[in-house]
């Protein structure tokens, strides 16, 4: 059954084959009608491609848990989204956009940051988390301190060492910027900005971050098939790591505490600081294992430059070590390299929206 | 006939229903609430800066079953702007009532549905950024026994997950009449915080809980 907001990939294909067909065919009015008749077609060819390719995922992907009927989906909201996701109007001195720590070209994430700088080139605590398939998110930021998709967005806007602005003066500063009007009144109906419509737009361009075209999901849609150094990786895979990286997602959305040493000179405790639970003290957001090779450092505070030391880490810690030898570990990255999704990270449209470039100085 | 009685209905329903306004006064050293936001008291005597709340949920109701609830699901009450703390009921005339409810906070539903519009906006600051959840209930000012910074306490009241969940229910008895008035009184709430001892209250942990149970006992 196709989601309400999206459809699933073998519905994309079907609809796209249907409008190539139509496309190719020869027109058939009378000679004057031609060109008119192929600029009709060719823009509902436009239209329906991109209300399809909005949000689709694959057939064996879970339901996503964000409640689209409360949001739902519109082209032109995506695309107000997508601006406001790389304009740095949205920091206090104009210098941070969201894109700033979760570059389209690492999927999302900071790499070769373990810990991100905002405004002032002041330095966080935390790596900054890859997004992508944030529909399935039920909770967000390496503690959790979020737990929904659109106020999500108030941290990073309001934190003194990220974007060091407020919502209010967000808000204040996108009505003065008379594009934004127009991007507004397309995406709202009106020109009326309101946080509330900025944080909805953020999150749907948000949620059409979905990966899920890396080999392994060739391999399971059949139309590849993994190499024996891989076949043997995802079998430690699944006895080793799939109760919390579970597949399609690759996370199954809960915390843990993975063994890590607390870094004394960050201090952070993880998901014990927003619950205040003794229980939850060094518990951290499982991440997804997707587009490892696009998000180095790993770990909440981005200590292991490479994958390697992370395996190493699992296999040495002392409570509940994983038996893992050192071809173990070369055949689980070997599978864990099929995960790596170049055509999430190289989609033109979730890049840079290249009419920003002539926007005027403002 | 048969086309003139749904108006008629329509007529005495109007002419029937009656608005009964809910008057939220706080009241502190016995007298109604001035805030002073102008910084100009530096602790040389207590002072309220700000106190901005979040009612959900308005009820009349009748031997407990409801007899009017307010347009607005959610009410955002600022004691600097007065005309937020005062709203109407539309009450069905002849219709007896005994009781005022409401939650006071955002419900926790609500709290948990993402971003919304208008008093919930999280544009008005009340909501928190560095985690999930409203602000249900903000008092801010200074007073000379005060420790922090500048003598200034900071109640920030909030939070809608378990085990620290800060909505509460209220419930009043009242009397029928044009307007209801509900005292807030701040010197219980006063009485019962030590300004000295506690003072800065921002998270949901089991002393925000705490002060919210403290908090229903204000509304008279």
């Amino acid at each position: 059954m196709p989601n309400k907001q999206g459809v699933r990939r073998g519905s994309v294909r079907k609809w796209a084959e249907r409008l190539r067909a139509q496309f190719c065919s020869p027109p058939l009015g009378p000679e004057a009608l031609r060109p008119f008749l192929l600029l009709a077609v060719l823009g509902s060819l436009a239209m329906t491609a991109e209300r399809l390719s909005d949000f689709a995922y694959p057939d064996y992907f879970p339901a996503p848990t964000y409640n689209f009927d409360a949001n739902p989906l519109s082209g032109e909201k995506i695309q107000l989204g997508r601006r406001l996701f790389y304009d740095e109007i949205l920091s206090a001195d104009g210098t941070v956009s969201c894109a700033s720590c979760h570059s389209p070209y690492n999927a999302f994430a900071h790499t070769d940051h373990d810990l991100s700088h905002g405004i002032g080139d002041q330095i966080g605590t935390r790596n900054a988390p890859a997004l992508f398939n944030l529909a399935w998110s039920t909770s967000f930021h390496r503690d959790g301190a979020h737990h929904h998709l659109d106020l999500q967005a108030l941290a990073p806007i309001s934190h003194p060492a990220e974007m060091g602005s407020n919502i209010k003066d967000v808000v204040a500063r996108l009505r003065g910027d008379s594009l934004y009007a127009a991007g507004f009144a397309r995406a709202w109906g009106d020109p009326v900005i309101t946080g509330e419509r900025v944080l909805k737009s953020l999150a749907q361009f948000q949620l059409t971050l979905v990966s899920a075209g890396a080999k392994y999901d060739r391999v399971r849609e059949q139309k590849d098939t993994f190499s024996d150094q891989e076949q043997k990786g995802y079998a430690l895979f699944k006895t080793y790591c799939n109760s919390c990286h579970t597949e399609p997602l690759f996370t199954n959305q809960g915390f843990a505490k993975n063994g890590l040493e607390v870094d004394t000179t960050l201090n952070d405790f993880g998901r014990i600081v927003i619950t205040t639970l003794p229980a939850d003290n060094l518990l951290f957001k499982i991440p997804s294992l997707r587009n490892l090779s696009f998000t180095h450092p790993y770990m909440h505070d981005g200590r292991f430059r490479k994958l390697r030391q992370v395996l190493e880490h699992y296999a040495d810690r002392l409570n509940d070590p994983l038996p893992l030898a050192s071809n173990d570990q070369a055949d689980l990255i070997a599978f864990l390299l099929t995960l790596d999704d170049r055509a999430f990270v190289f989609d033109r449209r979730y890049a840079f929206p290249v009419e920003m470039r002539s926007v005027p100085e403002r | 006939m048969k086309h003139l009685l749904p108006i008629l209905c329509l007529f005495f329903s109007t002419l029937s229903a009656q608005e009964v306004f809910i008057d939220f006064q706080p009241v502190m050293g016995g007298k109604a609430l001035v805030i002073d936001d102008t910084g100009a008291a530096a602790g040389a005597e207590k002072v309220v800066e700000a106190m901005r709340f979040y009612l959900s949920d308005v009820a009349l109701r009748s031997e407990g079953q409801v007899v009017s609830t307010s347009d607005k699901r959610h009410h955002l009450l600022d004691a600097a702007q007065p005309e937020t703390m005062r709203f109407p009921l539309s009450v069905p005339a002849g219709v007896a009532y005994d009781e005022l409810s409401f939650t006071l906070g955002v419900d926790s539903l609500t709290a948990a549905s993402g971003a919304f519009g208008g008093d919930l906006d999280p544009t008005n600051g009340m909501y928190w950024t560095w985690r999930s959840g409203y602000i249900n209930f903000k008092l801010e000012g200074t007073a000379p026994e005060c420790p922090a910074r500048k003598n200034r306490f900071q109640f920030h009241v909030g939070g809608f997950q378990g085990p620290f969940n800060s909505e509460r229910a209220v419930s009043l008895g009242v009397s029928p009449g044009k307007t209801i008035p509900v005292k807030i009184d701040l010197d219980r709430f006063f009485d019962q915080i030590n300004l000295a001892a506690t003072y800065q209250i921002m998270s949901p942990d089991d002393r925000s809980a705490t002060i919210a149970d403290l908090l229903v006992e204000l509304f008279r």
